[in-house]
């Protein structure tokens, strides 16, 4: 009996080994299963519960917008009309290359819901030149020479939003053209209407119905 | 070596009790093959509940001549097999009377094959314990640290050359850079890291880290200044890096990305679509200086939503 039990202690205990030895295996093998899951789920970042972005995206597609929701897009237009300043003022640069000089029209171009906009040049109270904005920045896209670039200044506001019969809102931004120190020209007195329209846009297969802030007619006033 | 000519009678006596249950076996008990090894195990289970292993017959039995006798428990097995009480008895009526020698060489025997699989199972716990051991005083006792940096969108190495300022309290900085797979080493840091990091058409960062139980190697991702990066293609002149820029940013948005722009109060300024934003991003003007991305979600690998203000 004791040789008996002797060998199944024996025996006892080389399944007690052969166990060890499978949960090591089996611990190191979960423990790289969960690094790798862990790994897998930061290479993806597949976020795909936007409640955030639902919120936002009614502040576009609403029909009604509140006061502080105009203001937003006020502000925008200002930022609109620097941004389309800074469009001329790189196309002024006669140094880069065509294509580049192309590509910032057709940038400078989007900012514009109309492309028949008109762009007046008035000379003591005489309007001197009028053109479209397409012409305007095609005529740029041709020059041979540097032209004048400018900072925008913005001027006391005295344009409240207006609505118009389609929904839509337009108000009138006073600014001054000012020339940069390096280039030589004439300051211009100037105005801009900015218009908040409700706009189809694409968004891959979608398409979307949204407020969208763009630049209209813009009036340049010198006496020079 | 009495014991020894002892248990070769054993083997004898094993074989012909094996003969009288299998009489047409004719061969040795050396001969033993998986059939007989199996018959003869059958045959110890049936009369002493106890059985011996192939291994173990193998190890032993096979042998026509023996280096050591096996374990004295499995010896008393297969002696009252045979009918006896056990080894000592079996030894009492086939062995000459026993030495001091033959006294002693069973004990230290059983004393070795006891702590046999004990040590296997010893030294595998120990060698995992020191292999561990050894991780943690290695993480530990390292005093060299890598970072490495890598674009924050693309998330491929900087490989251009960056510069790292080391700041540490009462000493000028230091000045390292980066070898060409974008990383640096650093050793001998006491109290906490400090480090300013320049890189080619890279926001400027500043990284703090404890060094304590730290990995020895981190990643940093480091953010594109657009607006720097625009202003150098464009000075450059070349419309392809532009395009090559514009393909770039192609492959990190989704097709119907949703790109808010928020003011101060996150309230909605502008929403673009992927074409409008790439537009944005690669000309070079003032706002572009000024965005902060505020939130960038990815839907398999790609941006399908980013909040930013500027």
């Amino acid at each position: 009996m004791i040789v008996g039990r002797l060998l199944v202690c024996d025996l006892d205990s080389k399944k007690k080994n052969n166990k060890m030895i499978k949960s090591i295996i089996i611990l190191i093998f979960l423990l790289g299963l969960s690094w790798n899951s862990v790994q897998g789920q930061a290479a993806e970042q597949v976020q795909v519960e936007r409640p955030d972005d639902i919120r936002l995206e009614q502040n576009f597609t609403q029909s009604e917008l509140s006061v502080f929701e105009l203001n937003a897009f006020k502000e925008r237009g200002n930022q609109k009309l620097n941004d389309f300043v800074e469009h001329l003022n790189l196309l002024a640069d006669i140094k880069l290359e065509q294509a580049i000089r192309e590509s910032i029209v057709q940038s400078a171009l989007q900012f514009f819901n109309n492309q028949e906009s008109l762009i007046k040049t008035i000379v003591a109270d005489k309007v001197t030149q009028s053109e479209t904005i397409a012409d305007y920045l095609n005529r740029l896209l041709k020059d041979k020479k540097n032209t004048t670039t400018f900072t925008v200044e913005q001027l006391p506001q005295n344009s409240s939003m207006q609505k118009d019969d389609n929904g839509d809102w337009f108000w009138d931004i006073q600014f001054q053209l000012l020339p940069t120190k390096a280039t030589n020209g004439s300051a211009f007195f100037a105005s801009v209407t900015i218009f908040l329209i409700k706009t189809e846009k694409k968004f891959g297969s979608q398409t979307k119905s949204i407020w969208q802030v763009f630049l209209g007619d813009i009036t340049l006033n010198t006496n020079e | 070596m009495q014991e020894m000519a002892g248990f070769n009678i054993l083997k004898a006596q094993l074989l012909q009790k094996y003969r009288e249950q299998y009489p047409g076996w004719e061969g040795s008990i050396h001969d033993f093959k998986g059939k007989q090894i199996a018959n003869f195990q059958d045959l110890m289970l049936n009369e002493v509940g106890g059985r011996v292993s192939e291994k173990w017959f193998y190890t032993h039995i096979k042998p026509r001549e023996n280096n050591k006798l096996p374990r004295i428990d499995t010896l008393d097995m297969l002696c009252t097999f045979l009918g006896y009480q056990d080894w000592e008895d079996f030894k009492y009526q086939h062995l000459p009377p026993k030495t001091k020698e033959v006294e002693v060489a069973p004990q230290v025997e059983l004393v070795a094959e006891k702590k046999k699989i004990p040590y296997q199972l010893i030294g595998l716990l120990g060698g995992l314990i020191l292999l561990i051991a050894m991780s943690f005083l290695w993480l530990n006792a390292s005093k060299d640290f890598e970072f490495c940096f890598v674009d924050a969108d693309l998330n491929t190495p900087i490989t251009d050359t960056i510069s790292i300022s080391i700041l540490q309290a009462n000493e000028s900085p230091r000045n390292l850079q980066t070898d060409r797979n974008g990383c640096f080493q650093i050793s001998d840091i006491k109290g906490p890291l400090v480090f300013i990091v320049k890189a080619p058409y890279y926001k400027v960062d500043t990284i703090r880290r404890q060094l304590k139980n730290r990995s020895p190697k981190e990643i940093i991702k480091l953010h594109l200044d657009d607006y720097a990066l625009m202003i150098h293609l464009f000075s450059t002149g070349k419309m392809e890096d532009i395009q090559k820029r514009r393909r770039q940013l192609d492959g990190m948005f989704a097709a119907e990305a949703q790109i808010f722009q928020v003011d101060q109060n996150h309230l909605g300024m502008e929403l673009y679509n992927k074409e409008e934003f790439i537009n944005k991003l690669t000309i070079p003007i003032n706002s572009l200086k000024d965005i902060e991305v505020l939130d960038t979600k990815y839907d398999s690998g790609k941006i399908i939503s980013l909040r930013f203000r500027q």
